[in-house]
């Protein structure tokens, strides 16, 4: 999606008559997207060491929501995070190396686990508040 | 346009044993800046001190200008650590992408990775991998490149190319190396420092390595 837009942004300089600031302004705006694409597709890599593990474990916890209601959610929720915390050590131990490739492209080790764990978090709460009111 | 890399004051210690006390290092463009030490005297945790990965006191400034973590402006520096870091399942198509570097010039100037470019990094040999974050590092767009132990798995044929390759880039930037191979290094740097109980010595000649006690010329 984002490398569509990133596209036509480039490709409307060829269509329109713009002045040479607007044509610095459009390139600047393509090189921000191309950017954030870039980070994005970094971050998502990163996040495929665990995504497996972590998905399967808020599967399980939504099925025990599905099943017996909202009254174990704390304890789920808390669980949850413990996993995320072993996973995190996991990770620190066994991949420590490859956070310098994410360094070099100008992503940080706080960027990277700042953002898989605030997604992971937001998908397990999104997915099992969703159980509980499709049930 | 010339860049300059200082790096002085910096502190380590581990334990009450104190690793780095007077440093002082200067790396500019068009200059590939070589160090020397035993093991243990703290060549790697220099570079992670410089490059921001390891906290210390310190002082890293870049054209007069500090930064204390460098690590997140690639723009300025980049680090090649002395283990493989670029994830195996990696392909050489997408860490050519990341790094926006163009896969044909290298497999020019590598004429064995012709064939490899949707191969994954972790399939390759021990040198070929190596040659790959070599590339990778120094070519990509920063003004300074910090290199350790880059010469390490590579066999004397790719070392060779390496040499030759680090001699041509310098002209774009400035590079900072420390590897056990000391007689390349002392081959391609412009300056040598060696790193002897915590402090830097400025080599002035190769005699000076012997006189330190590093190596036998």
């Amino acid at each position: 999606m984002i490398k569509i837009i990133i596209f036509h942004t480039i490709s409307s300089l060829n269509h329109q008559q713009l002045t040479g600031q607007d044509i610095n302004t459009r390139k600047h705006q393509a090189a921000i997207l191309m950017q954030l694409f870039k980070t994005i597709r970094l971050i998502w890599t990163f996040y495929r060491n665990f995504v497996f593990v972590s998905l399967l474990i808020t599967m399980s916890c939504v099925k025990v929501i599905w099943e017996t209601g909202f009254n174990w959610f704390g304890l789920l929720f808390w669980g949850k995070l413990a996993t995320l915390g072993l996973l995190f050590y996991f990770i620190n131990s066994y991949k420590h190396q490859e956070y310098y490739y994410y360094q070099n492209l100008g992503v940080s080790k706080v960027r990277l686990w700042g953002s898989t764990l605030l997604f992971d978090s937001c998908l397990f709460i999104f997915l099992t508040v969703l159980a509980y009111k499709l049930k | 346009m010339m860049h300059k890399l200082e790096a002085d004051s910096i502190q380590l210690q581990f334990g009450g044993r104190r690793i780095l006390t007077d440093i002082y290092l200067k790396c500019e463009t068009g200059k590939i800046t070589g160090l020397l030490g035993r093991n243990g005297q703290g060549k790697s945790c220099l570079m992670q001190i410089i490059y921001g990965s390891l906290p210390g006191q310190k002082s890293v400034r870049f054209d007069n200008q500090v930064h204390f973590e460098a690590f997140k402006r690639p723009d300025l520096l980049l680090y090649l650590p002395q283990f493989n870091f670029i994830p195996a399942s990696l392909s050489l198509k997408r860490i050519f992408q990341d790094f926006e570097l163009d896969y044909a010039a290298f497999a020019q100037r590598f004429t064995e990775f012709a064939s490899y470019y949707k191969t994954q990094i972790g399939s390759l040999s021990g040198g070929g991998r190596r040659l790959v974050e070599i590339y990778v590092v120094v070519k990509s767009e920063s003004q300074f490149a910090m290199l350790d132990e880059p010469f390490t798995h590579l066999n004397p044929v790719q070392v060779e190319k390496v040499k030759e390759f680090l001699r041509e880039e310098k002209s774009n930037k400035g590079l900072f190396i420390t590897d056990h191979m000391f007689r390349h290094v002392l081959e391609i740097c412009d300056t040598i420092n060696l790193l002897v109980n915590g402090k830097t010595h400025l080599v002035n000649s190769p005699e000076d390595i012997e006189t330190f006690g590093y190596a036998r010329l």
